[in-house]
């Protein structure tokens, strides 16, 4: 039961206060201001994230882990608005604390919120808003300077289902072995969502951006039936460890590069038209997780054909005459993604690659090492490498068999040197975050309104 | 020897940090001299081939422990593989599990392969960050930039020398200066970046020792320009703080940012 709203005099300072410090924040150019209000929201309000929480008449749902969680809650948001339901969240990626404060204040009044979460804060999030649903999509090594190993990441998803308690759902990635081993560890049990390609191709074989394939409860090596992506698929250990056998799968019967793939579930054909392996496996878990909150399939499937990406999620825009596609690269294996995407996309002009080393990155790069970037080289496409660690890429593209055409720190540079050498043919902008945050701002900049879904 | 035999060992295993660059660098850069290079991953339960030179990489605990146990069996073919002349690199948990015993965040311990005299003991935190050295090998002196990220903590016995002396970082226990350790033809460092790619100074004195060169020059030079550059740019960068950006902190630092901004745009 929800309890009843009372005017609390000091929650409307708080938010007061914090709407103030949003607005000093934009006019001084701090930042698009997502997570100073929070800030100061929850510095004067501690219960705001709770008290929020109870306004929304049909509850909190959050998406975490390693990748996926912006498409997944995005996803999830249109097939709940598709449904008639009054949507909010945090579709700009402001995933901790102050970030989820800001959207609660600035948010729009509705029904359901869906707001992706930090791993780190995910359990503590999470129960502080009664969320009544979670959806993991996997754990993948990343940023291990501010995560730590990926076994403490899993560990603190499966904490973060376990703290929610029974009358919450967990809806979960089935095909990943860390995952769920450690939500069995933590004896949850939810629902477990999988894919199987149609044409496995380049999944066939490990990859290096995967973990390792060591069964998480007696530590022999894993073998696999069928593979997806990195470590993920149908795998089997002696000791009994396999898949849920009540996954919700889907079948990816075909896969065209970046732009998009079809998908069965059930008896219901799918049309993601975001491309990749990683984006079809995104749109499952925000179809079993609508299927849960009560949206009908039909609906949640017309809603998925009609998505369109944000926030470097293959966004296109037009830089200096060139037709460019962000794409965001955080680690080996949404890079290996992406890369194995890029390599069946046609009339491609030129590669860009653009990595930084801010907090929100993680300040060692050298996961660049572990991602296939040789699967750029048969594009043909000149490389473009750039970013506060542009050198750092060019030596990556040096040995993955072809030095970069052109190199430099300065982003701005590097894209006008990519729209010249373009031809008229498409760009591809592989960025990591700040990276794709930099990228964004400058084509705001240079010409408004030219992203099709600008924030 | 006009041909160079590497071992990957465990790189399905070991591969946190990017460790494959490691290979990839001393593989292209024998490659790009003309010298007839190849690797072989050796995984669990596989033998020991012959070769010039052996790498192994890092881990989570977990997979370290899989490892070590799984080790043991090729403890004798690797001291017999030293013996005849092979060259053995291990960068993070590879290092570690050289030393003689190697005690995991949780207190259990390891069995090492005894190859480099040293232990390592689980300490507070992780050091974390850049690392900025200088080492000695083949009587040429190398510079080394890279990134640590260890929990362990290691002391070298009289057998081992450090790798490099740390002029900024924290390096083998962020206590003495050194960094990894050298002992014979074995050697150690805890610096990812990877290390290789971004210090070909000391892949190549590698690839010298392995090849049984008797000096670097010998190898013959490459156009590295775009790794002098990596190198420079990594020495030159100042790392944000690596503290998480959802770490409380005082309104009043708050207060002065938000100061510090305006006075920016004023000025």
């Amino acid at each position: 039961m929800k309890r009843a709203e009372t005017i609390d005099p000091r929650r409307g300072v708080a938010e007061a206060a914090a709407r103030v410090a949003g607005r000093a924040s934009r006019l001084l150019g701090r930042g698009a201001g997502s997570s100073l209000p929070g800030k100061v929201l929850l510095a004067l309000a501690p219960g705001y994230l709770n008290a929020a929480a109870q306004r929304l008449r049909s509850g909190v749902v959050l998406v975490s882990g390693t990748n996926g969680k912006t498409t997944t809650a995005s996803m999830l948001r249109a097939m709940l608005a598709e449904a008639g339901l009054r949507v909010m969240g945090n579709p700009s990626g402001a995933n901790l604390r102050q970030g989820i404060a800001t959207a609660l204040l600035d948010g729009p009044a509705a029904d359901i919120a869906v707001f992706e979460v930090d791993e780190a804060v995910a359990a503590d999030v999470g129960t502080r808003m009664e969320a009544r649903l979670l959806v993991l999509t996997n754990v993948f090594r990343d940023q291990l300077d501010r995560y730590g190993e990926t076994e403490t990441v899993a560990a603190l998803l499966a904490e973060a289902a376990r703290a929610l308690g029974p009358r919450a759902r967990v809806v979960y990635n089935g095909d990943d072995p860390l995952l769920t081993g450690a939500l069995a560890a933590a004896g949850v049990s939810g629902l477990p969502f999988g894919l199987r390609l149609a044409d496995p191709g380049a999944a066939a074989a490990a990859s290096v951006g995967g973990e390792p394939e060591v069964c998480p409860s007696c530590r022999r090596s894993l073998s696999y039936r069928h593979r997806t992506l990195a470590h993920l698929g149908d795998y089997g250990c002696s000791c009994g460890f396999a898949p849920p056998r009540d996954a919700v799968i889907g079948e990816v019967t075909s896969l065209d590069g970046l732009q998009g793939s079809h998908l069965r579930v059930g008896d219901r054909e799918h049309t993601v038209p975001v491309g990749g392996v990683h984006n079809a496996y995104n749109a499952v878990a925000a179809l079993v997780a609508a299927r849960e909150l009560g949206v009908e399939p039909e609906v949640a499937g017309a809603a998925l054909a009609r998505f369109r990406t944000r926030f470097g999620r293959a966004e296109t825009f037009r830089f200096r005459g060139a037709d460019m596609v962000l794409v965001l690269i955080k680690n080996p294996a949404g890079a290996d993604a992406v890369l194995s995407a890029c390599a069946t996309e046609r009339d491609v002009g030129a590669v860009v690659v653009a990595i930084n080393d801010g907090i929100a990155d993680g300040v060692d790069v050298s996961w660049i090492w572990d991602a296939a970037f040789e699967l750029l080289v048969p594009t043909g496409a000149p490389l473009i490498a750039t970013g506060r660690r542009a050198w750092e890429v060019a030596l990556r593209l040096k040995h993955a068999g072809r030095a970069p055409a052109h190199t430099s720190t300065d982003l701005a540079a590097a894209l006008e040197h990519a729209a010249s050498l373009s031809e008229s043919r498409k760009v591809l902008v592989l960025a990591n975050y700040t990276a794709m945050l930099e990228v964004r701002r400058l084509v705001a900049g240079s010409r408004r309104a030219v992203f099709a879904d600008a924030s | 020897m006009t041909s160079l035999r590497i071992v990957h060992l465990y790189p399905a295993l070991l591969k946190t940090y990017g460790d494959r660059g490691n290979v990839q660098t001393l593989l292209d850069r024998a490659r790009w001299r003309g010298i007839d290079a190849s690797v072989t991953e050796v995984g669990l339960d596989d033998d020991l081939p012959q070769c010039d030179l052996l790498f192994m990489g890092g881990g989570t605990d977990r997979i370290q422990a899989v490892v070590a146990a799984d080790l043991q069996r090729l403890a004798g073919p690797l001291r017999d593989a030293v013996e005849g002349g092979a060259v053995v690199v291990g960068v993070c948990g590879g290092y570690q599990l050289m030393g003689r015993a190697y005690e995991a965040a949780d207190g259990s311990m390891l069995e090492g392969l005894g190859l480099i005299d040293a232990e390592t003991r689980s300490g507070p935190g992780r050091l974390t960050g850049d690392v900025v050295g200088r080492g000695r090998l083949m009587d040429r002196d190398f510079d080394v930039v890279g990134f640590e990220n260890h929990g362990g903590r290691t002391i070298l016995g009289a057998a081992a020398e450090p790798l490099i002396r740390v002029q900024r970082g924290n390096g083998n226990n962020g206590e003495d200066g050194g960094e990894g350790a050298v002992q014979g033809r074995v050697i150690g460092t805890y610096l990812h970046g990877p290390v290789l790619p971004l210090n070909p100074d000391l892949a190549d004195l590698l690839l010298a020792m392995a090849l049984g060169r008797d000096g670097v020059d010998e190898l013959g030079p490459l156009d590295d320009a775009i790794e002098r550059r990596a190198h420079d740019e990594h020495r030159r960068r100042r790392i944000p703080r690596t503290a998480r950006s959802d770490a409380p902190r005082g309104r009043l630092r708050w207060a002065r940012r938000v100061l510090a901004a305006a006075r920016r745009r004023a000025g």
